[in-house]
């Protein structure tokens, strides 16, 4: 008899992959689209223009952090070795359709944060519109030649780390992506701390810690945001990097609403 | 206040605090304070006649939060450890400098360099105490006050972890062959941080010697209030 586990994109999952989705609560469709609607929506979007990330705990269950850490070792077809000005460490591409829970979280976010970056692009003054789903987004960059799934896992060993970033590739860009931790700090690794960086115009940069445990995850700016100065909105350039693991190993998730091409 | 001989510098491992700054630029110093050496330059925060100026760091679009320079004389305490850390750490400069390229040779004591400083017109003393509260933060910065640099610098970190605020982690970048590395370094109440004022040599790709570029910076402390003390070996203009 079948376990009780949604089916949305069971099938379509690789051969390769353990399925992520366990019969429990935390990884139906539903309680998922649920839950992500029931966040404080306006505490976010006034969090995302202030600070230009927006944490949010406890997205993924210890169930889903372990099994999505697991893929990792089963990905070695999509494994990018980090080297040289990106860092060091290795990088696990997803494939597109993501895995369960994944898909239906990166698509219901989607829904939500496509109203802040349209508003965003509206204070810029920046002529384009987002529509209002993934799914067209996507079509949208496949006709711009922007096929290349861009979500990944990264896993970082001893020393370690990723450079400060920002994926810019191609003329579809969607200012924001969500970033999250699998690993356990100071059980699994240490070191390994999420940072951001905030450049203004004439200005030095800031630095900024994202204080992560297992499972949390944290909407950021992809590379730019609208800031609100005395004498109306600039554009400032958001980075995102991880310093150095000093011990274990840390295995994180990104996911982008848009592809490279 | 303390003398010269209770400040425990003899008791670190100089060798691996050495290959921790040739490796990556900084190196930490356990305890180099204790917990009333700490409350007591903290709690002197707001007195008055210690200090030569008040700079609140958004007037200059430096962060958030503000720091005041200490007026000479120094503090006992800070004056003392300044003369005996740039005792220590005056080698590693002249070597650093050797592979770099630069023809700079600093003096084996710290007066002979604050000699030099003051007569190239580098007068004013650069020994600093930052304060910071909810949302404040410094934004990456390199400390450079005029043509006379030491390559390293101290920071102290005051207040508790935790007990006393909650975030601003000192954060310090390094930028070389074309990507921009972050470290974030752990530091507990009393723990001194000797970094990288703007260059090092780093460890070729191939072979030689390349130079990397650092800058350091405080990110948003969450809650509570935050001290430390920063020792600078060069005066300013």
């Amino acid at each position: 008899m079948m376990p009780a586990k949604p089916t949305l994109t069971e099938n379509r999952v690789p051969a390769k992959f353990d399925p992520i989705a366990r019969p429990s609560i935390h990884s139906s469709p539903d309680m998922i689209t649920n839950s992500i609607d029931r966040l404080d929506w306006m505490t976010i979007a006034a969090q995302l223009d202030r600070e230009g990330y927006a944490l949010l705990p406890g997205l993924l269950s210890v169930e889903q952090t372990d099994s999505l850490a697991r893929q990792a070792a089963n990905m070695e077809l999509h494994r990018e070795i980090i080297t040289g000005g990106s860092g060091q460490g290795e990088r696990f591409f997803l494939p597109e359709p993501l895995p369960s829970p994944l898909d239906v979280i990166r698509t219901h976010f989607y829904m939500h944060l496509v109203r802040i970056a349209n508003r965003w692009n509206e204070v810029l003054q920046t002529p384009d519109r987002y529509p209002a789903n993934l799914e067209q987004f996507l079509d949208c960059n496949r006709d711009c030649g922007q096929a290349r799934a861009l979500s990944h896992l990264n896993r970082l060993g001893k020393a370690d780390n990723l450079t400060l970033q920002q994926y810019t590739d191609g003329n579809q860009i969607f200012p924001l992506q969500i970033v999250a931790l699998l690993s356990k700090p100071g059980a699994d690794f240490e070191g390994g701390e999420m940072v951001m960086t905030e450049q203004r115009p004439r200005m030095q940069s800031r630095p900024m810690v994202l204080p992560l445990r297992q499972g949390d995850a944290a909407i950021i700016a992809t590379a730019q945001r609208p800031f609100q100065g005395r004498k109306g909105y600039y554009r400032v350039q958001t980075r995102h990097a991880i310093s150095r693991v000093r011990r274990g190993e840390r295995i994180g998730l990104e996911l982008l609403f848009h592809n490279a091409p | 206040m303390t003398s010269a001989s209770t400040i425990p510098l003899a008791n670190y491992d100089w060798h691996t605090i050495r290959s921790s700054l040739d490796d990556s630029g900084h190196a930490v110093l356990p305890g180099l304070l204790t917990q009333a050496q700490c409350q007591a330059l903290s709690c002197a925060y707001d007195e008055h006649g210690r200090y030569r100026s008040r700079i609140v760091m958004a007037r200059h679009g430096f962060g958030r939060g503000e720091y005041k320079y200490f007026s000479y004389p120094l503090p006992a305490l800070l004056d003392q450890l300044r003369h005996a850390l740039y005792s220590r750490l005056v080698p590693i400069a002249n070597q650093w400098n050797q592979q770099l390229g630069l023809c700079a040779h600093y003096p084996d004591r710290l007066d002979g360099f604050l000699a030099q400083c003051h007569a190239a017109g580098q007068t004013r003393p650069t020994p600093l105490i930052l304060q910071y509260g909810a949302g404040d933060y410094n934004c990456l910065h390199q400390d450079l006050y005029g043509e006379h640099v030491f390559p390293l610098q101290t920071a102290i970190l005051l207040s508790a972890p935790e007990r006393d605020f909650t975030g601003g982690e000192f954060v310090i970048t390094e930028s070389a062959s074309g990507g921009q590395q972050i470290e974030v370094i752990p530091l507990q109440q009393g723990d001194a941080l000797i970094f990288t004022v703007n260059q090092r040599p780093a460890q070729g790709l191939r072979r030689g010697t390349r130079k990397v570029a650092m800058r350091h910076g405080v990110s948003v402390v969450h809650r509570g209030r935050r001290h430390t003390v920063g020792l600078i070996f060069h005066d300013a203009r």
